[in-house]
């Protein structure tokens, strides 16, 4: 009863109030946009030493209609690499690292890839994007399923260039040791240009 | 809730004193020249009852209905008295009645049926606006129960669904919905999330027994918004001198495997009443009819309780309602880039389609909805006071797919609370002259509520306004000519965050005149109805400012982009004002007329009309946007110049006492008068019969329904062909992503069975289990519409 007594007195007066004075000055909290990954790298480790390969992707307005920055992938003639792949958030500060997420929720998540045929001599084919090509995955969730943060190429003997994808996949309850690029939702989908080079 | 009675009714009374300083109370009549005289009419034909008797319960004096139903009783000495109706094989109603009131007018139900025999008292000008073409409808217990609010009037011509899904459903009256169609929720403007065509109306479909809806441009009545029309939802009033009586309506349908029940109650005695009721439902995942809809349970509560007060120059109503609901999106309907949009889309199965289950998984959607409203009426003569005060609270929690803890969080949190006052003198008429004034305020505040994670799509906001109005209608002979105008003041004061967190903040005026005209004409079984009328609103909050990722599309409002045209490029990271891209509120003029004939049983009714729309708002595809997920599409928020005309036609003919049938279709065409486009999703052509025989207790209905495939549709680009680049549009217009879905037939039927206190139905919907789209469901890119379901529902009053 009493809780009623009061609905009523608090909505009297706080008709009153904003009847007679404007309106309150309340801003939106700020959040923090942890959805976001608005930078990817790419970092390609020859086998036998020597300097790291880096591309980039950059999009510095996020969800904004701009559109993003990115680097070219620029590989030896017959060089094995290890590729690690990170991504972050940089509009938040500090930034975040989505890399660590993606591999605590590594049976959540599967990285994808797609390449132009010709550009590695290992793995052959085409990639596993929408495909069944062969990929060679260095790591494993805790069911014994590839996450494909780290990964093993070996650049073809023939200079040329071509396109490089990278598709990560949020598979929450899908991800199985059969399911495939299709399943489950996109995080990230970036297309790099690659060059082999002599 | 005895004690509350008391306490509530004190505050009232001290609170209309508060606003009136009430007039000299007339004094006591000794004499015994007062006279009441009413209509006794039968509560499910609405025809009249000749030779009820009515008497005045203590006295021996009394009257005897004529052959309209019509009794007049003389030389009364009190000024308030208890009329007692009586009729052969009709349930006895007794009505208190004093002459500060309004005549009476007596509905009996029979005893066979359920419903109890109630009084109306005839408002001094109680149709507004009526040279506006309106249906009433009354809602049995059993077609409202497990059903969604918005299905609810799916039933009459000019009214189609938006839907996303089955569990989220919003009224499209002539075209037009969302922000453009008024919801009046017992007599209050209803308050909710109304821009989002994917946000439900928010409303207990159980709880209503009486739904109003206003063809016309109504806003002088009603306020900014009713561009399309207006929809009124009522719930049951206390009925006075009435023992506790209840009802109690259970359900159960195959598709959902969905269990609804609803209890209600109420007391009346001579000066007071009250009701109460609480609903519920549960339902599962639903079915198409070649594969399961995953995600698409629902959970539903509601309570409401009521309270009438009756004194001798006034009343008084009080009305608290709740309603809680959880609704799940289907599972198959989310999709990412335009890659997978062509998946979700190509797919003949929907992804992630899994076994029935009864959980409910993101994404989903959370909405509350309370309300608390005070009414009085104050009766001076032969003019009429009303005051009503009402509180609206709204939350609405949105949850997407999203990655790691974030699933758990809302993307989209919102909270609405709304005040609104609205105050309507009926002067005294004077000969032929009749007429309402009216002050009507609102007070809205919104806020996001903190913890998202992902910057809001719309800001806080607050918004005030305030409007006057004035109708007026003149009677001559078998003609009313009626005339209104509207004045109204509105300021929104906005508050939000850039794509970098940065505020951003700015404060908006907007004033608006708005007129309607319009005659009516009764003659013997004709009534001719024309008016005209115009409506506006003002830019809502998410085409001035909404930002970033909904569903699968971005999009952003009329501020928060700006296109350099020398070198076909757009900048999103800004916020703009009023000074710098000049945004003008929307303005419509509706011009409705109706004839409607009847005569022996025969009634034919035909609704043409046509909208013309300056400055109306809408969404358009502008390109794609690159993403680290990908290629995305990405909308604008624009405006242009539009036109809606279309026509209604219903055809009843009552073949026998027993059978009846009735034919009804809507059709409307709709353009881009500015840029000579087409718009998506707009109704198609809908065609209804129902034919209904009475055999016994038994009724039995059979109502097919076929809806044309919609062919005035704008070109369509698929999303591979969009995501590569493929394809070419003029880009002041618009495309859809698929073509229109085939027309379909459903074959629906019913059979009710009724015998003193109960009553049992058994429905069946699409029979025929055929697979089908509705073009005015968000959802048809995705999946089928529902297959094959059968349902029972009963309903006890004790």
């Amino acid at each position: 009863m009493n809780a009623f007594k009061n609905h009523f007195l608090i909505g009297l007066i706080s008709t009153s109030m904003v009847a007679i004075s404007c309106s309150d000055d309340d801003v939106p909290p700020e959040e923090n946009e942890e959805e976001i990954i608005n930078e990817v790298t790419l970092t390609f480790t020859p086998a036998g030493g020597g300097d790291n390969v880096i591309a980039t992707y950059v999009d510095a307005d996020g969800e904004g209609a701009g559109n993003p920055v990115l680097s070219e992938i620029e590989l030896a003639v017959g060089t094995t690499y290890t590729l690690a792949i990170t991504m972050a958030n940089t509009m938040e500060s500090p930034a975040e690292d989505i890399t660590e997420e993606v591999e605590e929720e590594g049976e959540e998540h599967q990285l994808f890839f797609s390449w132009t045929d010709g550009v590695f001599s290992d793995p052959s084919g085409t990639g596993n994007i929408g495909a069944s090509g062969t990929v060679n995955y260095n790591d494993q969730d805790d069911s014994g399923n590839p996450i494909g943060l780290s990964t093993t190429w070996t650049a073809s003997q023939r200079a040329g260039t071509g396109e490089f994808r990278v598709v990560l996949k949020h598979q929450p309850d899908l991800k199985s040791a059969t399911s495939t690029s299709n399943d489950g939702e996109t995080d990230v989908d970036i297309t790099w240009t690659i060059n082999i080079n002599e | 809730m005895g004690s509350v009675q008391p306490v509530l009714r004190m505050k009232l009374l001290s609170l209309i004193i508060c606003i009136w300083i009430v007039a000299p109370v007339l004094g006591q009549n000794a004499t015994c020249n007062r006279s009441v005289t009413g209509q006794v009419l039968d509560i499910d034909t609405n025809e009249p009852l000749p030779f009820a008797t009515v008497k005045i319960q203590g006295t021996q004096n009394g009257a005897v209905s004529d052959e309209n139903g019509l009794f007049k009783i003389i030389e009364i000495c009190n000024d308030e008295i208890d009329l007692e109706v009586r009729f052969v094989g009709y349930k006895t109603v007794v009505h208190h009645h004093d002459f500060h009131h309004s005549n009476p007018v007596i509905y009996m139900a029979s005893n066979e049926t359920m419903l109890e025999s109630v009084v109306v008292e005839e408002e001094l000008n109680a149709h507004v606006l009526k040279t506006l073409e309106s249906i009433d409808i009354k809602v049995e217990s059993l077609e409202s129960i497990g059903v969604n609010a918005g299905d609810l009037f799916s039933q009459s011509t000019g009214v189609s669904t938006l839907k996303t899904g089955q569990n989220i459903i919003k009224p499209i009256v002539h075209g037009l919905h969302s922000n453009r169609v008024l919801i009046i929720n017992n007599g209050v403007r209803h308050s909710y999330q109304a821009w989002g065509t994917e946000h439900g109306v928010e409303i207990d479909a159980s709880q209503i027994d009486r739904i109003e809806l206003i063809k016309g441009a109504s806003t002088v009545r009603y306020g900014a918004d009713a561009l399309g029309g207006v929809i009124l939802f009522n719930a049951p009033q206390p009925s006075f001198l009435t023992k506790l009586n209840g009802e109690l309506n259970g359900g159960f349908q195959t598709n959902g495997r969905s269990v609804s029940g609803e209890l209600s109650i109420n007391e009346g005695y001579e000066r007071a009443a009250w009701n109460a009721s609480i609903s519920g439902t549960r339902q599962g995942d639903l079915k198409a009819a070649d594969y399961q809809l995953t995600n698409t349970g629902k959970e539903e509560f509601g309570a409401t309780v009521g309270g009438r007060f009756h004194f001798p120059i006034l009343d008084v109503n009080v009305y608290l309602s709740h309603f809680e609901q959880t609704l799940g999106i289907l599972r198959g309907s989310v999709s990412d880039n335009l890659e997978g949009l062509a998946n979700a889309i190509g797919a003949k199965v929907p992804s992630n389609t899994k076994p029935f289950s009864y959980d409910i998984n993101n994404p989903k959607q959370e909405t509350v909805h309370d309300l608390l409203k005070l009414e009085t009426s104050l009766f001076l003569g032969e003019q009429q006071f009303d005051f009503q005060y009402a509180f609206q609270r709204n939350l609405r929690s949105e949850f997407d797919v999203r990655r790691g803890t974030n699933n758990a969080r809302p993307a989209i949190d919102l909270r609405l609370i709304t005040h609104t006052i609205d105050l309507d003198w009926d002067h005294p008429s004077t000969g032929a002259w009749a007429g309402t004034m009216g002050i009507q305020f609102f007070n809205q505040n919104n806020d996001n509520l903190p913890g998202t994670n992902t910057i809001p799509f719309v800001p806080n906001y607050n918004t005030n306004n305030l409007g006057f109005f004035g109708i007026e209608s003149y009677t001559s002979g078998n003609t009313t000519y009626e005339a209104g105008i509207r004045f109204d003041l509105m300021n929104l004061n906005v508050r939000g965050r850039d794509s970098d967190n940065d505020i951003y903040r700015d404060n908006l005026n907007y004033q608006n005149f708005t007129f309607t005209l319009g005659f009516v004409k009764e003659l013997e079984n004709l009534t001719l109805r024309s008016n005209i009328g115009t409506a506006w609103r003002a830019p809502n909050i998410n085409e001035l400012y909404s930002f970033g990722k909904h569903q699968s599309v971005f999009e952003f409002g009329l501020w928060r982009y700006q296109i350099y045209p020398e070198n076909d490029s757009i900048s999103t990271n800004i916020v703009l004002t009023d000074l710098t891209k000049a945004v003008k509120s929307e303005k419509g003029l509706k011009w409705i007329t109706s004839f409607s004939y009847t005569k022996n049983g025969l009634g034919f009714e035909v609704t043409p009309y046509v909208n013309w729309i300056r400055d109306y708002f809408f969404l358009r595809p502008h390109g794609i946007t690159e993403t680290v997920r990908g290629a995305f599409p990405y909308f604008i928020h624009d405006q242009t110049d539009a036109l809606y005309s279309g026509v209604d036609l219903d055809f009843t003919n009552q073949w026998s006492d027993s059978f009846t049938s009735e034919l009804k279709a809507s059709y409307v065409y709709a353009k881009d008068t500015k840029n000579n486009q087409l718009f998506v999703g707009i109704p198609p052509l809908n065609i209804m019969l129902t034919l209904e025989k009475k055999i016994g207790l038994f009724t039995m209905s059979l109502s097919p329904e076929f809806e044309a495939r919609q062919t005035l549709t704008p070109d369509v680009i698929e999303p591979d062909a969009f995501a590569q680049d493929d394809f070419s549009f003029d880009r002041s217009g618009t495309f859809d992503f698929m073509d229109a879905p085939s027309s379909f037939l459903l074959m629906n039927a019913s059979i009710n069975y009724q015998k003193n206190d109960l009553s049992i139905k058994l429905k069946g919907e699409n029979l025929l289990n055929n697979s089908y789209r509705r073009y005015t469901d968000n959802l048809r890119y995705f999946a089928d519409d529902l297959g094959v379901n059968v349902g029972l529902f009963a309903s006890y009053t004790f």
